[in-house]
C-alpha cells in the first residue's frame, strides 16, 4: 500500500509548480510525504478539509480548498478516508488561477 | 438578490461579515444563511496558521472553495470577510478576475473613503 502512495506522491511533485505533496488519513496523521513539506501539517490540512465538508455536506463529489498567499498556493482535498494536501508556488510573479 | 450587488451574470449568492462572523450582509442563495457563515468562520481561523515555513501566520487573501458545478471565493478585507459563491460556465471554469471587482466594489460601498483595501485583492 505504501508504494503505491510514494509512486502516487512522486507523480504529484514532478508537477509544475508543485513544491511538496503530503497524504493524510482521517485522524489527521501523515501517510506519506514528497518534498519540501512538513509531515505534521497533515492534522491542520484533514482539519481544514472536515470543516469544508460541512459547507455542503450533501455534496458527492468532494471539493477542492485553495489558500493563496502572494505566489504560493496551499490545496487540500478529501476524499473518503484521505486527505491530500499540495504546495505550489509559481516562480514568476504572475497571477495564475486555478488548481 | 439585491440588484447592487449582482455584478457578475455567474454569482448566486454573496455573504459579508464583520471580522467577528456576524452576519452584515447577505444575497442570492447564502441569503442569511448564518450556518454557512459559521462554517466559513471557523475555516479561516484553522487558516491562520497552517505552517510558517511556507506561508506565514495570518498571510493567507483569498481562499476558493471549488465543486463541480460551483465554488466559493472567500476574501478578507478591511475588518470584513467577503464571501461569493460562483456558478461555474460549460467550461467548468470560473473567472476569478471579475470576481475581485466584486469585492472592490462591496467596500468602495461600504467605505467609500477607504481605497487602501483595493490594493490588498488587486
Amino acid at each position: 500500500m505504501e508504494q503505491q502512495l510514494e509512486k502516487v506522491l512522486s507523480e504529484i511533485v514532478t508537477q509544475q509548480d508543485t513544491v511538496g505533496a503530503l497524504l493524510a488519513n482521517r485522524q489527521g496523521l501523515c501517510l506519506g510525504a514528497k518534498g519540501n513539506i512538513n509531515p505534521n501539517v497533515s492534522g491542520i490540512g484533514t482539519a481544514i478539509s472536515e470543516q469544508v465538508a460541512k459547507l455542503e455536506p450533501n455534496s458527492t463529489v468532494p471539493a477542492t480548498v485553495c489558500l493563496y498567499s502572494g505566489n504560493k498556493r496551499c490545496l487540500i482535498q478529501k476524499d473518503g478516508e484521505i486527505t491530500g494536501i499540495i504546495y505550489k508556488q509559481t516562480t514568476t510573479a504572475s497571477t495564475s488561477i486555478g488548481n | 438578490m439585491d440588484k447592487d450587488k449582482q455584478i457578475m451574470s455567474n454569482q448566486i449568492g454573496y455573504l459579508i461579515l464583520k471580522d467577528d462572523g456576524s452576519l452584515q450582509e447577505s444575497g442570492g442563495d447564502l441569503k442569511n444563511d448564518e450556518r454557512s457563515a459559521n462554517v466559513i468562520m471557523g475555516l479561516i481561523n484553522l487558516t491562520e496558521s497552517i505552517d510558517d515555513n511556507f506561508m506565514p501566520n495570518s498571510s493567507c487573501e483569498r481562499i476558493s472553495i471549488d465543486y463541480e458545478h460551483h465554488s466559493y471565493s472567500i476574501c478578507m478585507s478591511n475588518r470584513h470577510i467577503y464571501i461569493v459563491k460562483l456558478s461555474k460556465g460549460h467550461n467548468g471554469v470560473t473567472t476569478s478576475s471579475s470576481s475581485t471587482s466584486v469585492y472592490n466594489d462591496a467596500n468602495t460601498e461600504l467605505n467609500p473613503s477607504s481605497t487602501s483595501s483595493t490594493t490588498v485583492l488587486a
